[in-house]
């Protein structure tokens, strides 16, 4: 287990230099002035020059990178050039948005994806278990922002049930108000995702039907049906559990999307702003912070999966 | 060679190779057929004829500027065959350079090569996007790029998990030891072998692809206005959603349709090229790695 750990975290840290790495080079991988493609054609030579003072632009570029990531270290995010403002701060603010509407579509998610998928996967020769899986590879289609105009029209115009836009202004201090303002957002995400991973728990019940300790369960007098629901479930969880890191990158990219659909003041629609205004610095430290929540909950997944999956355990003790 | 003329007609036997063959044909054929002859032009605006319902001389009504919706959604086809097809050859080209490099090469080049392809796996594919998009601003090649780099890299991994299971059995050590070079090895026993699974992966990132493109032109850097495509008639209609829902509905029914074809076309061609697999729909997970089997569903991405 620590062997995994150390691995793991190592990785983890490999993965986050990486990150960093691309993110910066990428974000200057246009030949010549970054001040220029930030302050763009207009701007005055001493906006350039400010922006060039700002970013360090004299120093090699090797050094602006260590810069950055010194910074990182020290949770220093940097500072717009557009509003001067810190990220750092504006990201904390942000999360407080963004953080509860990917965990929220999340459990939508798993709470549409799990029963569904089992089921389908048990009546699969089955007018029920067919429809459920013709229903999932269309939800699966279906863009996004398309779903949430639809579940705007069904749910808030027509059944006045949900606000379809803003998030109550004084935040979570109003915690209804927020929750409510997040559930047709979520909902949206939750019901795309969840039809997509609705495919893979299928998928995995499906290959633990042809399991021996199932069918030796089942030889022991349990229904064909409580033999998988108590031996191929768990199975089939361990399974959803390990992808949950790639669930949420999806996630993040839908509430990118989602949010600006739904008017929510998350990071998806600030980084929209940030890109459209070229503040590069900006949104360098958005993205890295992104990758950086995905890869940690990554890690993270993977500890807790090693932890309660008794296979993994026993392979490493 | 009979099992390769035929591969049409068992392709067009089953329901979901038929309806996704047709859908694309018709995609296809929207696409040619704009470039000579649209209903209207889909970028004359008239705020005097503005929301018309579907009517003889507008086929599906206008939307919010007057613009024929009919005409754009034919002219929006182009931008989606060229993001189809686009990124489906860069991921293409990327998931096999980078996914036999990761499986063929000597341990030392494959085994971080791995590492990277699984760190990289990280990356959503719109921030990818979005950082582009913040250098060179929004256009369809940035969306193409970023797409095809992202998708590329969840072939590689699903091809790399692939490759090596083809390298390690027995036909390939008998032709290693029938004196077959290594170039020769993977273009004539491996390569068809993973071809079926890279099909499907093929058609599963084009459909990705048809979707990302919605979400970017929705954010505004997909499609450059002026240039009429099925996300940005999205966009365009949102604001308006509870007054004139009809607008709404044909471009997203169009993207709906096209993702969930492609998303069909790989399995149904896999399906009628393949004898030997079982019906996809019944198909267990084969792969010991969740995150695989994950990636082969489009979970992630």
């Amino acid at each position: 287990m620590t062997r995994f750990i150390v691995i793991r975290a190592a990785m983890l840290v490999a993965g986050l230099l990486v990150a960093s790495i691309l993110i910066f080079f990428t974000l200057r991988i246009l030949p010549g002035d970054v001040a220029l493609v930030i302050g763009g054609t207009q701007a005055s030579p001493e906006r350039i020059a400010a922006i060039r003072a700002q970013l360090g632009l004299d120093q090699p570029i090797v050094a602006q990178y260590l810069d950055w990531v010194g910074g990182l270290l020290r949770l220093d995010l940097g500072t717009s050039v557009v509003t001067g403002s810190s990220v750092s701060a504006q990201i904390a603010q942000k999360l407080a948005v963004t953080g509860p509407l990917a965990l929220l579509s999340l459990l939508f998610g798993l709470v549409i994806a799990l029963p569904l998928g089992f089921l389908s996967a048990v009546r699969r020769s089955r007018a029920s278990g067919v429809a459920i899986a013709f229903g999932a590879q269309a939800a699966a289609a279906v863009p996004v922002v398309w779903a949430g105009l639809l579940l705007i029209l069904l749910l808030s115009t027509a059944l006045g049930l949900f606000p379809s836009q803003g998030f109550p202004l004084n935040g979570w201090a109003d915690p209804w108000g927020a929750l409510r303002s997040l559930i047709l957002p979520a909902l949206t995400i939750g019901i795309v995702e969840g039809a997509v991973l609705l495919r893979f728990v299928r998928s995995a019940v499906l290959s633990a039907q042809g399991q021996l300790h199932v069918t030796a369960a089942a030889a022991r007098g349990l229904t064909r049906r409580q033999a998988l629901l108590r031996h191929g479930l768990p199975n089939a969880g361990l399974s959803v559990v390990s992808v949950l890191g790639l669930q949420l990158a999806a996630l993040i990219v839908g509430a990118v999307v989602v949010e600006q659909l739904f008017n929510l003041p998350g990071l998806g629609p600030m980084l929209v702003t940030d890109v459209g205004q070229r503040d590069l610095p900006k949104v360098q430290s958005v993205v890295f912070t992104i990758t950086a929540i995905i890869l940690v909950v990554g890690f993270l997944v993977d500890l807790v999966h090693r932890i309660v999956d008794p296979r993994l355990r026993a392979g490493t003790a | 060679m009979s099992g390769r003329r035929r591969w049409l007609p068992a392709l067009l036997r089953q329901p979901a190779g038929l309806f996704s063959s047709i859908v694309l044909a018709l995609l296809v054929l929207a696409a040619a057929v704009s470039l000579l002859w649209t209903p209207r032009d889909p970028n004359e605006a008239d705020t005097a004829r503005a929301w018309l319902p579907p009517g003889p001389s507008f086929w599906l009504g206008t939307d919010g500027a007057g613009k024929d919706i009919v005409s754009q959604l034919l002219a929006g086809a182009r931008v989606s065959v060229v993001v189809i097809v686009g990124a489906a050859l860069v991921a293409g080209v990327l998931g096999i350079a980078v996914g036999a490099l990761a499986s063929l090469t000597a341990r030392w080049v494959r085994e971080p090569l791995a590492v990277l392809i699984d760190i990289l796996i990280a990356f959503p594919t719109l921030l990818i996007a979005m950082m582009l998009a913040a250098v060179f601003g929004g256009s369809l090649i940035v969306v193409v790029a970023a797409v095809g780099i992202g998708y590329g890299v969840s072939i590689a991994r699903v091809l790399r998990a692939e490759i090596a299971q083809v390298a390690g059995a027995d036909f390939i050590l008998a032709a290693r030891a029938a004196g077959l070079g290594r170039l020769a090895i993977a273009r004539r026993h491996i390569l068809p072998n993973v071809a079926p699974v890279f099909i499907v992966q093929l058609s599963l990132s084009a459909a990705l692809a048809l979707l990302a493109e919605a979400a970017l032109s929705y954010l505004g850097y997909g499609a450059p206005s002026g240039t009429p495509s099925w996300g940005r008639m999205l966009a365009q209609v949102q604001g308006y959603i509870s007054v004139h829902p009809l607008a709404a509905l044909w471009p997203g029914l169009a993207i709906t349709l096209t993702v969930l074809a492609l998303n069909l076309f790989g399995d149904a061609l896999r399906e009628a090229t393949d004898p030997r697999l079982l019906r996809p729909s019944a198909r267990p997970m084969d792969d010991a790695d969740p995150a695989d089997q994950a990636l082969r569903l489009g979970v992630g991405r």
